[in-house]
């Protein structure tokens, strides 16, 4: 291995994830993981660089960018609303509960609302299965959610976001 | 160790880790497999391979099962045959039924199989997952609505091109075949090797340049050697209607083992291009350039005249000729000989010159022989430490860079040391960047290292090496600290590659260039040669010496006496003896007993007045060669010029007499690759018009001079070669049918040579020679402040001839751009794209820069190829003494915005 220059000019946000993470690529999930908390997806900008300072090929940074839903290379809504859609929880009344926020909310799956306030994504599965159906919200996981409910919680967040 | 297995109640021996399918395929027993490449390692992905082992719960994929006992194996039960039919119908329904209209047709494994196991219409109904297609310009079709996910392409792309342009992406249904941001090939560092198209087992990867052209069953299928560098691939052309449809590698018995690269894959549209010579042409007005087709007869008459006339007035040595490293041995055969025959003098030499002559000078005095001492397949298979100096492989000769990447995902270790940091230093175990054209003394300071700890091979030393004491008391002055003030490495680092080298079991020396373009070219290679001597490492499988060749028959070229001072065979013009031999064969009167002039030598004589004629076979002295101003004003003096090439390049355009000839896909012959491989060439098409092969033109020249030289065919010639060349002796034309074979051969039952110098040295002992460091010729200064140096890029090859005339290559590489450090860029204000102007004590051009981070600071990196800022216009053309290279990687150089 070179002897590798770890001083940055100007050091900015991603140079201080790089460093965090000791240059490292084989702890790139975990990088891509801190650029998207950090801006709430994973510019293409960000991933072009961290491909270049840790020599790693632009096609495989793609490939876990797509392969992982938690990864969104579009900006997203300032509130994330996940909902599981595995075996467990879509005989459970997954598919409904997508349906209900799509109409309630007007937003598709995959996509934010116009004000940019929501997103709404579905997820294969959240390997919380006994808890069925299972959203996320914000992070916060809701177990046996029924559409009441969780029309409740997103409207709670949504208004104290008006506030 | 072998063991028994049992396929399908059948025994059969296996090697312990073999792969049931390797088993299986070896004995030529069908089992169908979709992602199973025998280069790649095993991946297991389609499933399609299975089969049933006794004692095992399930059936197994043979691609990826290891054997490690006895086992008993069952490739054709009913169940195994069912579920691969429900594999493929699974396949088959999210295909696009379109074989009536694909290309692949014919050569398509799922076409294949599906016809194999019966299945009309794929069982299953539904959804498919549509992929368009994207983009793969210049070469590549990349229709992902048949792609399979197979994923051969993606493994290939990063196992053995190391492009990683590729990979997949998304999940699930949906997943496919994406490169970042699924942006195009070009953008995505794509080397364009087309490996990936070779490997693709449907239609979803092909080459643009043959679409609609026909299908497989249409072609006339030649299996010839590529026309460009010194591995010499061998390939297979696809031929149709007198036209090349597509170049595919050739997997079994070829030194490449089924990859190419760029240029060998998708580089040979110049063979049809308009602009090929098709007559003979004589220069009418000299003044305004202007040609006049005429016959063979004329021409050929012509030459006699003037040659005759130049020969009577000023004697032999007033003419002079350039042979060719593209043109077969024979040619270059009969070239030399109608020059030592019938003209009678030694001034030939080629572009070998300005290449390896240092390595050829060195290593002969050193070890008796000048050629690479291994065989490339010896570096993927056999070394451990394999010791890259002053060559990008992975822009010169890919399929070389692919082998040791092999190796070093085998475990070897590679040191790479180079002033640029080039692509293979990504992959190196160390990368070191000493300064320019400090190379003795950083091999002088791995020797000293050497001696300091002990780690010379003592026994070794004892039994094959000369001088070594007096080495010894002269290593005792050596200071490492001046080394490190002067390379610029730590000794710290030095110690490490001077351990792991000479520790390796098997370590080998790789370099090219960037050793023997200096003026202290040959002492660099007598440093590098010390170092294999202390050490012991050469004489074995995977551990010597190997200076890559650069063009497809430069080594052969060498070998044919193409030189100034030497016969066919490394045989001394000045010895007498040898000379008394030529001279029967050849029933010629007398001949000339004075090594002959060199390429630079050559034209300093044409300045003073001492050579007057000219006859050069297929080169361009007028790009390729030093300082350009002072070659194109030789040539303005010469009295008779004649060119012999495919093109009109830039020397042939101040020919008197333009002579049309033959490509290497429109002929027959041989040529030796870098490892001393004779390969036998065909003839694919036919030449245009009334071009010819350079052996027939030379031949009935010879003729008209009244000489009986009375070759039937190519093969005569290489008979002629057999008699008098002894490392050639065994390598007949008929062996060349079946196989290659590597020189020496001393007769027909020897089996050829893959590793030289086992056991004893051409020249006895090796000699270890002590080479004082020197400075090289010019060096920068406060006018001067930057360091020129050139080279060569992956997708052009020498001087354009034949690239600039591909459409795809010249998208790729077409305009003339130069390489600086990005934070010389910035501290002169210039931006990635801008043009400058690169001037140097004897001349000056103007060029694009781009932004590199592989180029140090204060250098200037410029390609040579481009004729309209042709780096060499900067070059110098100051010798190395022994070898009389020119030193094209070292001159200083200003920069000036534009």
């Amino acid at each position: 291995m070179r002897e590798k220059e770890y001083l940055f000019n100007n050091a900015n946000k991603i140079d201080e994830i790089l460093v965090k993470h000791g240059m490292n690529r084989s702890r790139i999930v975990a990088i891509m993981q801190d650029i998207q908390n950090e801006f709430g997806y994973l510019p293409e900008k960000n991933l072009k660089y961290i491909s270049m300072k840790l020599q790693t090929p632009l096609s495989q940074i793609y490939s876990i960018a797509t392969f992982y839903r938690a990864f969104s290379l579009k900006p997203r809504g300032k509130h994330l609303v996940t909902v599981c859609l595995g075996t467990a929880c879509h005989v459970r009344g997954g598919a409904r509960i997508v349906e209900s926020i799509q109409k309630m909310f007007d937003v598709k799956p995959g996509e934010k609302t116009k004000d940019g306030l929501l997103s709404l994504e579905t997820v294969n599965c959240l390997g919380a299965c006994a808890l069925g159906p299972v959203v996320v919200v914000d992070g916060k996981y809701h177990g046996h959610i029924t559409i009441s409910r969780l029309e409740r919680i997103v409207k709670g967040i949504l208004n104290e976001n008006k506030k | 160790m072998s063991i028994k297995v049992f396929i399908d109640n059948t025994e059969y021996d296996a090697e312990i880790g073999q792969t049931i399918l390797e088993v299986a395929r070896k004995h030529l027993i069908e089992i169908p497999a979709l992602c199973w490449q025998p280069q790649l390692l095993p991946y297991g992905a389609c499933r399609l391979c299975i089969v049933e082992v006794k004692g095992e719960r399930r059936p197994v994929t043979s691609c990826s099962y290891q054997i490690v006992k006895e086992i008993e194996v069952l490739t054709k039960t009913a169940e195994i045959l069912r579920m691969r039919k429900n594999l493929l119908s699974l396949l088959l329904s999210n295909h696009p039924a379109d074989c009536m209209t694909c290309e692949k047709s014919g050569d398509c494994l799922l076409e294949k199989y599906a016809y194999e196991y019966g299945i009309r219409k794929p069982a299953f109904l539904g959804e498919r997952n549509k992929v368009c297609e994207k983009d793969g310009k210049p070469f590549i079709i990349r229709d992902y609505e048949k792609c399979i996910m197979c994923g051969k392409c993606v493994r290939v792309c990063e196992e053995i091109a190391g492009a990683n342009a590729i990979d997949f992406g998304w999940r699930g249904f949906g997943v496919q075949i994406v490169s970042g941001f699924d942006g195009s090939l070009k953008d995505n560092g794509c080397f364009f090797c087309g490996n990936c198209i070779e490997v693709c087992p449907v239609g979803a990867l092909r080459e643009i340049s043959a679409e609609k052209k026909g299908r497989t069953w249409e072609f006339r299928k030649i299996n010839t050697i590529c026309p460009y560098c010194g591995v010499g691939c061998g390939i297979q052309v696809s031929v149709k209607d007198n036209s090349i449809v597509k170049i595919n590698a050739l997997p079994d018995g070829s030194v490449n083992k089924g990859w190419l690269c760029v240029k060998g894959k998708f580089g040979f549209e110049y063979v049809k291009s308009p602009d090929r010579l098709k007559k003979p042409l004589l220069k009418k007005d000299k003044k305004a350039g202007k040609f006049m087709e005429i016959s063979w007869d004329e021409a050929l008459d012509l030459i006699v005249n003037r040659f005759s006339e130049i020969r009577k007035k000023y004697g032999a040595n007033a003419l002079a000729g350039l042979a060719s490293a593209k043109c077969t041995n024979e040619e270059n055969y009969l070239f030399q000989k109608f020059f030592r025959q019938i003209i009678r003098t030694n001034n030939i030499d080629h572009c070998a010159r300005l290449c390896h002559a240092p390595s050829v000078a060195a290593l002969s005095q050193t070890l008796g022989s000048g050629a690479m001492t291994n065989s490339l397949d010896e570096i993927e298979n056999c070394s451990d430490c394999i010791v890259l100096i002053g060559s990008n492989v992975s822009e010169t000769q890919p399929v070389t860079s692919y082998k040791i990447r092999k190796a070093v995902s085998r475990g070897a270790k590679l040191i790479v040391i180079d002033p640029q940091e080039i692509e293979m230093a990504k992959i190196a175990e160390i990368y070191i960047q000493p300064w320019f054209g400090s190379d003795v003394m950083l091999l002088n300071a791995l020797a000293k290292i050497i001696l300091q700890e002990n780690l010379i091979n003592k026994e070794f030393i004892e039994q094959r090496v000369e001088n070594f004491e007096e080495y010894q008391n002269w290593m005792n002055n050596f200071s490492l600290l001046e080394a490190e003030k002067i390379t610029g490495i730590s000794v710290e680092m030095m110690k490490r590659v001077a351990k792991i080298y000479a520790t390796s079991k098997a370590s080998i020396i790789i370099w090219a260039m960037g050793i023997t373009q200096h003026i202290t070219g040959t002492d660099n290679v007598f440093a590098l040669s010390n170092l294999a001597l202390l050490t012991g490492q050469i004489g074995r499988p995977g551990a010597g010496l190997a200076p890559l060749r650069g063009q497809n028959n430069v080594q052969g070229a060498c070998d044919m006496g193409a030189l100034p001072d030497f016969f066919p065979g490394y045989q001394k013009v000045e010895n007498p003896e040898i000379r008394e031999k030529f001279k029967n064969f050849w029933n010629a009167a007398c001949l000339a007993e004075k090594n002959g002039l060199t390429v630079v030598e050559i034209f300093s004589s044409i300045h003073q007045g001492q050579i007057k004629g000219l006859y050069i076979m297929g080169e361009n002295p007028l790009v390729s060669d030093p300082d350009i101003s002072y070659v194109q004003e030789a040539i303005k003096k010469l009295e008779f010029l004649v060119v012999q090439d495919i093109f009109l390049t830039q020397t042939a355009k101040y020919a008197d007499l333009i002579l049309p000839s033959a490509c290497s896909f429109e002929k027959e012959g041989t040529f030796t690759n870098t490892e001393r491989m004779v390969q036998k060439v065909n003839r694919c098409v036919e030449p245009p018009q009334d071009a010819k092969p350079d052996w027939e033109i030379l031949k009935n020249l010879a003729k008209r001079f009244g000489f009986d030289w009375d070759y039937h065919s190519i093969w005569d010639i290489t008979r002629e070669i057999n008699k008098l060349v002894p490392i050639y002796a065994g390598i007949t034309p008929e062996r060349l049918l079946y196989a290659s074979l590597q020189w020496p051969c001393s007769d027909e039952k020897h089996s050829g040579t893959s590793t030289l110098h086992i056991g004893k040295f051409p020249a006895g002992k090796g000699k270890l020679k002590c080479v004082e460091y020197r400075y090289p010729y010019e060096l920068p200064d406060e006018k001067y402040p930057f360091i020129l140096t050139t080279g060569r890029v992956l997708t052009e090859y020498h001087t354009r001839t034949m690239t600039a005339r591909v459409d795809g290559l010249d998208q790729l590489s077409g305009e003339p751009f130069c390489l600086m450090n990005e934070n010389d860029l910035k501290k002169m204000k210039l931006k990635h794209g801008s043009k400058i102007k690169v001037i140097s004590r004897r001349g000056e051009i103007e060029i694009k820069v781009k932004k590199s981070r592989s180029v140090p600071e204060k250098t200037v990196f410029i390609p040579f190829h481009y004729a309209e800022a042709a780096a060499n216009i900067l070059t110098h053309h100051n010798l190395d003494p022994v070898a009389k290279i020119p030193e094209y990687k070292i001159c200083a150089v200003r920069i000036e915005k534009l």
